[in-house]
């Protein structure tokens, strides 16, 4: 029987595809990467239809460009839906950044100048994505490293304001708050009243990498304490938000997975 | 695959299809971002362009280097056993157009890949359409004068193949007339190195030769059951079988080629037995 999407999801990847179908243990609910099964067929495509049979699926997109200046690719939009309603998403989401500028795709998520001819722009492509989609549309906040030149907002304050004009979901990754305080100077905890989290549908947690003079957002590496302090401070304010495990960056194996989404699981729960 | 590879695309104009207009101030901000993102120019000059950033250029060159990452680790994936071939057997590679210099392998490994984001940067929204144009750039560069063996772009080809099959849409197997049914992820390739048993050498994590020179044609194919990709070594006449299952050669050309029917039953059953050939189509194709 199918689940809901409810609890402590992980992002199904290649690496886990055997042994995730045989797994006694509990997973709740399972995030795809839309990009890396569209146009795929064979284990990729056997996948995802063995997968659904069994779990609750979401989408999260990586390469849409959301808030880039290259012309909304619709035949992308309409592979995303169409995968989307394979596996019955209940949303889609995707970056508060761009991934392609003039033809070239980055294949990397850039952040935008925080102002408001910048609000003015994504939100204009948020109506436009909404509209090509049958389910609603989350849009996450992302880690970013730099502020880029002609910026006058906060990137707080332009979250809540394109969130808000948009009228879309936030998808909330708790980890990338906890980055960019770290990256430039404020208290995560504090910057909590910030973010609208009664848009919030969905959360993600991953590890990161500290370099020293910046911590990077790479996926590859458990979650730290510091960031499940927080996930237990926004479960305790906005109620229990099914939570993803994001890892893809040395990945470790299923088991140690799942050890992470029971601990994610267990804060869940005691919120009730 | 798209089709604009490299190509600039043409400049967004304001409210194109219904995006509320950009600025000429965020335009200008994309029109820095390109090149600087491509590593075409340092964060000086997109900061000379655009102003400072209040976290500072050494913040700045985090992204040009996240992109850069992005782009090897999917070379790297796509092409391993190229990567090995490179880095372990040619220390010492020349470059001709230098003269008489030289640089060990894994710095031309480094070079090359570098090279191909400059050459071919990707353009597709699936990271791993960027390795698609690798085999025939790396050829060329051979050809340009790049002191690469044969065996690489072979190999590279082969890898590209193998991923292309195992992640290969879909296609119902149809049968055609009376001939029999084949695997829709068939593909054929004669090499001039066996360069199938070196990849899959380097995959297993073993450190094998480079390879001798020796004729190597190859069936490579997704098998619809254990949706693994498989390779077959076919006989001449296993071969000319084959074709004739395709439609590539008829019944007449394979009696001439000396195929009898003893022959052919035999070549049949192999590749039944190995699954290129099937005794029923998809469920649900065309009869």
């Amino acid at each position: 029987m199918r689940t809901k999407l409810q609890g402590a999801g992980i992002g199904l990847r290649r690496k886990h595809f055997k042994e995730i179908l045989e797994t006694s243990r509990r997973i709740d609910w399972l995030e795809i990467i839309p990009e890396n099964y569209m146009g795929y067929g064979g284990r990729p495509s056997r996948q995802i239809d063995e997968c659904r049979e069994r779990w609750a699926i979401a989408g999260h997109g990586v390469a849409l460009s959301l808030a880039g200046p290259d012309p909304l690719d619709t035949d992308y939009l309409a592979k995303v839906e169409a995968i989307s309603q394979r596996v019955e998403a209940p949303w889609f989401s995707e970056h508060l950044s761009f991934a392609r500028v003039h033809g070239l795709q980055t294949h990397d998520l850039v952040p935008l100048p925080f102002n408001r001819d910048a609000t003015r722009w994504v939100v204009s492509r948020i109506r436009r994505v909404q509209a090509a989609l049958a389910r609603p549309f989350l849009v996450e906040n992302v880690s970013f490293y730099a502020v880029m030149p002609g910026s006058d907002m906060h990137e707080l304050d332009f979250l809540a304001a394109v969130l808000e004009e948009a009228d879309c979901g936030l998808m909330f990754d708790v980890n990338n708050l906890y980055v960019n305080s770290r990256n430039h100077g404020y208290d995560p905890f504090a910057a909590l009243d910030r973010i609208p989290l009664h848009r919030a549908r969905q959360i993600h947690l991953a590890g990161h990498r500290d370099e020293g003079d910046v911590i990077i957002d790479d996926h590859g590496s458990a979650v730290c304490e510091d960031v499940w302090a927080l996930y237990r401070e926004t479960i305790r304010r906005a109620g229990p938000i099914p939570t993803l495990i994001e890892w893809d960056a040395n990945l470790p194996t299923l088991d140690r997975l799942l050890d992470e989404a029971d601990r994610a699981r267990a804060i869940l729960e005691e919120a009730g | 695959m798209s089709d604009d590879r490299g190509a600039r695309a043409p400049r967004l104009e304001s409210g194109d299809g219904g995006d509320e207009g950009m600025s000429p101030e965020l335009a200008r901000f994309f029109d820095a971002m390109r090149p600087y993102l491509a590593g075409e120019e340092p964060p000086r000059r997109f900061v000379e362009r655009l102003g400072p950033s209040p976290s500072g250029e050494r913040r700045l060159s985090v992204y040009p280097r996240l992109v850069a990452l992005d782009w090897i680790g999917v070379i790297d994936k796509l092409y391993e056993a190229t990567r090995y071939a490179i880095e372990s057997h040619f220390d010492g590679l020349a470059r001709i157009e230098g003269g008489k210099s030289s640089e060990p392998g894994k710095s031309a490994w480094r070079r090359l890949r570098a090279e191909l984001g400059r050459a071919h940067p990707p353009t597709h929204w699936d990271i791993n359409e960027y390795g698609r144009p690798f085999p025939e750039w790396i050829a060329s560069r051979r050809d340009s004068g790049e002191n690469l063996p044969g065996f690489v772009d072979q190999l590279a080809d082969f890898e590209w193949l193998e991923f292309s099959t195992w992640s290969a849409p879909d296609v119902p197997a149809v049968a055609k007339g009376d001939r029999p049914i084949v695997e829709p992820t068939v593909s054929v390739r004669q090499y001039s190195f066996p360069v199938p048993a070196y990849a899959r050498a380097v995959r297993r994590g073993e450190k094998p030769p480079a390879p001798a020179e020796k004729a190597t044609t190859v069936v490579v194919y997704r098998r619809a059951d254990t949706l693994l990709v498989h390779l077959f070594y076919p006989s001449v006449a296993g071969l000319l079988v084959l074709a004739h299952a395709t439609g590539e050669v008829d019944a007449d050309t394979l009696a001439k080629a000396g195929v009898t029917p003893d022959m052919r039953k035999s070549a049949e059953n192999a590749l039944y037995e190995h699954k290129i050939l099937r005794r029923e189509t998809t469920p649900g194709a065309p009869a």
